[in-house]
């Protein structure tokens, strides 16, 4: 076992000193509003970082919770490039975009802190996944708080850790206090290692001031970690010294206790006991404080003379650029028809060979392709090693093994993370959540972390990963299987969403999706599951973003999306029969969104009916209602219709969920009424001057 | 009698009176009444005030249990992004009570969350994602503007027999203003016109009332009177008042701090363009925030949220008197 030596008691006092003097200068530049926002010191646990941090090389990935500065540091991130970040310059380490909270240095292995409670505990199972998965013996650490305990994704991650027997080591600093509230008030389990007893993680608790002790306990665990072991609980008792922010009036805090861990401060004790054993000459012990802030008051200098970003510098950081997967231009390759679709088919004739597929056949083909192809892809999820409920997944285990297919516990939210987790550390993951009803338990997730990584690291993260689920009423199935909440991720920036109405799409889009480097969430309907296509054996890519044009017409354009496509073209041929001839558009891909492809039309329609599945007040078709009226204002001739379901929870009874099922019939009406709309009797057209328009001309 | 008091100070009072009035009100959240010396526990006692762990899952679903047991809980959930958490709760759970039972129950909840907080507090603190919401059937949604307002829909939310989502901008918090004493109710789907004008309708919500008033003053020197207005609740959303003011003015400016794809205000536009299609004399125009995670950095920050001269710039357009983005 590795115990102290004087030169790494040297180095660790060197490590606690840097972050002390770092966090009081960020106190006293915050009193005087030259770091902004919200900071979260972690003055009393500098020990802990410093012990365990010094033990890792830069392939060793850590995650950290709010409380993230001395975590960075001890990483290795250099303190000037974490000031100019707190300051909010250009040169921070994420160039301003994350701030304090958000705090990520990619190539010393610190993939960054985040502002929810334990909501990257299950990031660092993926990190840890992704070094099994390569064989590499890289070993994944999680900063948190006894504070995050409470939290279910805490119980869901370190289950899931012990099930799959990740290389990963929780590193708890238990201070007792979960941001305001003391532990009395929170939970009855005063240590955090009786808490993840049952799970059987390896475990040891030791005092946070007792730097020699974390640092021997830590490298016991790291040495059997390196050699694939895990996961183990390292809890350190802390005392925060600070407010859980500055500016926090510590109402909570017990004078008579304070004093206590003032005594017990792990940089004096740390110090003391170099002195003690000789190691160090009490000159010496003073040189290391007085260079550390000399070093903190070059990294103030620093950050100072660092400009503010451009303001506009923001915006192309919200999603990955593609990197050897170029975009293609319009797309151009063989046609892939929608089954339904009978008016724009641009060829015909001998095309490459086709096969006839169900839709979620042509899922599970994509899928194993794209695995065959690429090794980093993984699916992950509930029962996808057995196929799943509808055998979207069935085979990829016997073909690829149970280390790339993995079958996870119910817990959507650990499940979403682990994915999230393993994108950044280089994999491509595809996660299966059955029900996108389900997906609020993984929100956080999705929201808070996926979307954002790449954005508030300044680009140094990306979250290449692929959440599969299904939407769609119409099995009976009650107001909890049958929701349709694609609106929810189309409205996050950092998300794409992808719903295909077809196997060829799926397949197509699937493929995109999968080497898109950003999270892009991809909505099946179960009612197209089991709809039957003819589909090349070789299908194309479908770049993202590219609306389908189904079928022409110069009347009325019909926007549908997912299963209201096949609908949307049955209402077309009803319109037909009455001489209207509507053009249909599926726009395969809600963010991005081809906004170009549907004004285009509507501008030379003048008429529009948008049409989904999800409830018409606050669905997706809002969003396309608003961007049509703006971009083609001057050309409607009517209201543009919405079509979608009523405004109540999806209800179970046959007849009244068959009621409650937008399909043609709706469409046809609200293609009726647009065609048919008209200005009120004796009422013009108002003119306008706006844009110099020429109004309706 | 009204006098001036700050809005968060208007929301304690609401839940204050409520509580002494309904015995079955139940206020509990994390880092809530850790003290003796809090003001809810001394008046109503550790029963019915309490401190949770950091579990918005598990304390979302015991204010549901509750409801359906009887009470009516006031949840503080802190920050709205961190309901994300709990969103099952939210969504699957509370909402759908009533109607699956087939009215039997009902879930008099209210979850009072702080949003917005756009002051360096980054991309996980500063969400304003109250549209996720707003498209829930069986949830309603208020987004008080001014402390009257904070007071009168925490009143009407507590009392109200449905699942209540509660917002209030953090950068409001000390904000003072006018509050009337006593019991004061602020009816749901009931918008407020703010100030009235003919040339514009300006739909704006929680923080970004003040700015658009402060632009309607701009535009007024400029000889254009903006009629501004505060919804007040998303869901149920007064359409006629905003209706009615776009027949009368033609033309609507929509200003939501969100980002707009997808957004409540997006939303608004959709009923505008459909309902008011006649009236319209120029499109729908919205200042919303950019299509970003808020940044960190304080002049990336200002650069991604709306502010009064991108309303009164938008209000200018939409009148033809600035050229027309594409």
């Amino acid at each position: 076992m590795r115990t102290l030596d004087p030169q790494t008691a040297a180095d660790l006092l060197r490590t606690t000193w840097r972050i002390r003097c770092f966090e009081e200068r960020v106190a006293a530049l915050k009193r005087t509003l030259q770091v902004h926002g919200l900071i979260h010191l972690s003055v009393g646990g500098e020990g802990v970082a410093a012990a365990v941090c010094a033990q890792l090389r830069d392939e060793d990935v850590v995650y950290s919770g709010h409380r993230a500065h001395g975590h960075a540091i001890a990483k290795g991130a250099p303190t000037e490039r974490v000031m100019a970040e707190l300051m909010g310059r250009v040169d921070g380490l994420c160039r301003g975009l994350g701030g304090s909270m958000h705090l990520v240095d990619r190539d010393r292995g610190f993939f960054g802190a985040t502002g929810v409670v334990g909501g990257n505990l299950p990031l660092a199972l993926g990190n840890a996944l992704a070094a099994r998965v390569r064989a590499g013996d890289e070993v994944t650490v999680v900063f948190f708080g006894d504070g995050a305990v409470q939290a279910g994704h805490f119980h869901e991650s370190v289950n899931l850790a012990a099930l799959w027997r990740l290389p990963v080591i929780f590193v708890c600093e238990n201070n007792g206090v979960a941001e305001f509230t003391s532990r009395s008030e929170h939970t009855t389990v005063e240590l955090v290692s009786d808490v993840v007893a049952p799970y059987g993680l390896q475990r040891e608790t030791v005092a946070g001031s007792d730097v020699p002790a974390i640092f021997e306990a830590f490298g016991a665990f790291l040495e059997r970690a390196r050699a694939g072991n895990g996961p183990f609980l390292l809890e350190c008792l802390t005392h925060r010294r600070r407010g859980h922010y500055e500016g926090d009036p510590e109402r909570y805090r017990d004078p008579v206790a304070e004093e206590e861990w003032r005594r017990r401060d792990p940089v004096a004790r740390l110090q003391a006991h170099a002195i003690e054993n000789g190691w160090l000459d009490p000159g010496s012990a003073g040189a290391i404080e007085r260079e550390a802030q000399a070093e903190i008051e070059r990294a103030v200098r620093f950050a100072r003379e660092s400009p503010y970003p451009e303001p506009g510098a923001a915006e192309p950081f919200v999603y990955a650029l593609a990197v050897g997967c170029p975009e293609k231009g319009p797309h151009t390759g063989p046609y892939l028809g929608h089954p339904s679709a009978t008016g724009a088919r641009p060829h015909g004739g001998a095309g490459p060979p086709e096969s006839e597929v169900t839709f979620v056949r042509a899922i599970n083909d994509a899928l194993a392709r794209a695995m065959r192809a690429d090794e980093r892809v993984i699916v992950i999820g509930e029962d996808v090693a057995e196929g799943g409920p509808y055998m979207a997944t069935a085979g990829l285990a016997d073909e690829f093994g149970r280390d790339r297919v993995l079958n996870t516990p119910i817990s959507e939210g650990a499940v979403c993370g682990v994915a999230i987790g393993a994108a950044q550390a280089g994999l491509r993951p595809v996660v299966e959540i059955m029900f996108i009803d389900f997906i609020t338990l993984a929100l956080d997730q999705l929201v808070n972390q996926a979307a954002k990584a790449h954005f508030m690291s300044g680009g140094q993260l990306s979250v290449p990963m692929v959440l599969r689920t299904t939407c769609g009423a119409g099995s009976r199935s009650g107001a909890q299987h049958s929701q349709s909440l694609e609106a929810w991720v189309a409205h996050v920036p950092g998300l794409k969403v992808v719903m295909p109405s077809s196997a060829a799409d799926a397949t197509g889009l699937l493929a995109s999706a999968i080497a898109d480097p950003n999270p892009v969430v991809f909505v099946e309907n179960r009612a197209l599951y089991f709809r039957r296509e003819q589909l090349p054996e070789a299908p194309e890519r479908l770049q993202l973003g590219r609306a389908h044009t189904l079928r022409f017409g110069a009347d009325i354009t019909i926007v549908a999306t997912s299963r209201l496509v096949g609908d949307a073209l049955e209402a077309a041929d009803r319109l037909a029969a009455g001489g209207v001839q509507a053009e249909v558009i599926d726009p395969r891909t809600l963010l991005p969104l081809d906004l170009e492809t549907i004004a285009g039309s509507v501008r030379r329609t003048g008429r529009a009916v948008v049409a989904h599945e999800a409830v018409t007040l606050g669905g997706f078709g809002a969003e396309l209602a608003a961007q049509i009226q703006d971009a083609a204002f001057d050309r409607l001739e009517a209201p543009i219709q919405r079509v979608g379901a009523p405004f109540t929870p999806v209800p179970v009874s046959p007849p009244l969920e068959d009621a409650y099922r937008p399909g043609a019939g709706e469409i046809y009406a609200a293609a009726r009424s647009a065609i048919e709309w008209d200005w009120p009797e004796g009422k013009e057209p108002p003119l306008t001057t706006a844009g110099g328009r020429d109004f309706r001309s | 009698m009204a006098r001036e008091i700050p809005y968060i100070a208007a929301i304690n009072e609401a839940i204050h009176l409520e509580m002494a009035r309904d015995d079955t009100v139940l206020y509990f959240g994390q880092n809530l009444a850790t003290t003796e010396n809090d003001e809810f526990v001394k008046a109503f006692g550790h029963d019915r005030v309490r401190v949770t762990p950091i579990s918005e899952t598990a304390e979302i679903g015991m204010a549901i249990g509750a409801a359906l047991a009887g009470y009516r809980p006031v949840v503080e959930l802190y920050m709205a992004e961190f309901m994300l958490v709990a969103m099952n709760q939210v969504v699957n759970e509370g909402p759908r009570f009533r109607y699956m039972s087939g009215g039997r129950v009902k879930v008099p909840i209210v979850l009072k969350a702080g949003y917005g907080f756009t002051a360096g507090w980054a991309g996980q603190h500063t969400g304003s994602i109250y549209n996720m919401f707003t498209g829930i059937p069986g949830l309603k949604v208020a987004l008080p503007a001014r402390p009257a307002d904070a007071k009168g829909l925490m009143a009407t939310a507590i009392r109200d027999d449905n699942p209540v989502c509660f917002f209030h901008h953090y950068l409001l918090t000390l904000e003072p203003g006018d509050v009337p004493e006593g019991e004061y109710l602020v009816p749901f789907g009931q918008a407020d016109i703010r100030r009235s004008g003919g040339d514009v309708t300006v739909v704006a919500t929680g923080w970004m009332v003040g700015k658009a008033l402060a632009a309607a003053e701009t535009l007024a020197s400029e000889g254009i009177e903006a009629e501004v207005i505060d919804p007040r609740t998303l869901n149920p959303l007064d359409l006629a008042t905003i209706l009615t003011s776009v027949e009368k003015t033609g033309r609507a400016v929509l200003v939501d701090q969100a980002t707009r794809r997808a957004s409540a205000s997006q939303m608004i536009a959709a009923e505008i363009a459909d309902l008011g299609f006649r009236w319209l004399k120029a499109p729908i125009k919205q200042v919303t925030g950019l299509e970003a995670t808020v940044p960190y950095s304080e002049p990336m920050e200002a650069y991604v949220l709306p502010d009064e001269e991108k309303i009164a710039g938008t209000v200018r357009q939409v009148l033809g008197e600035a050229p027309v983005a594409a």
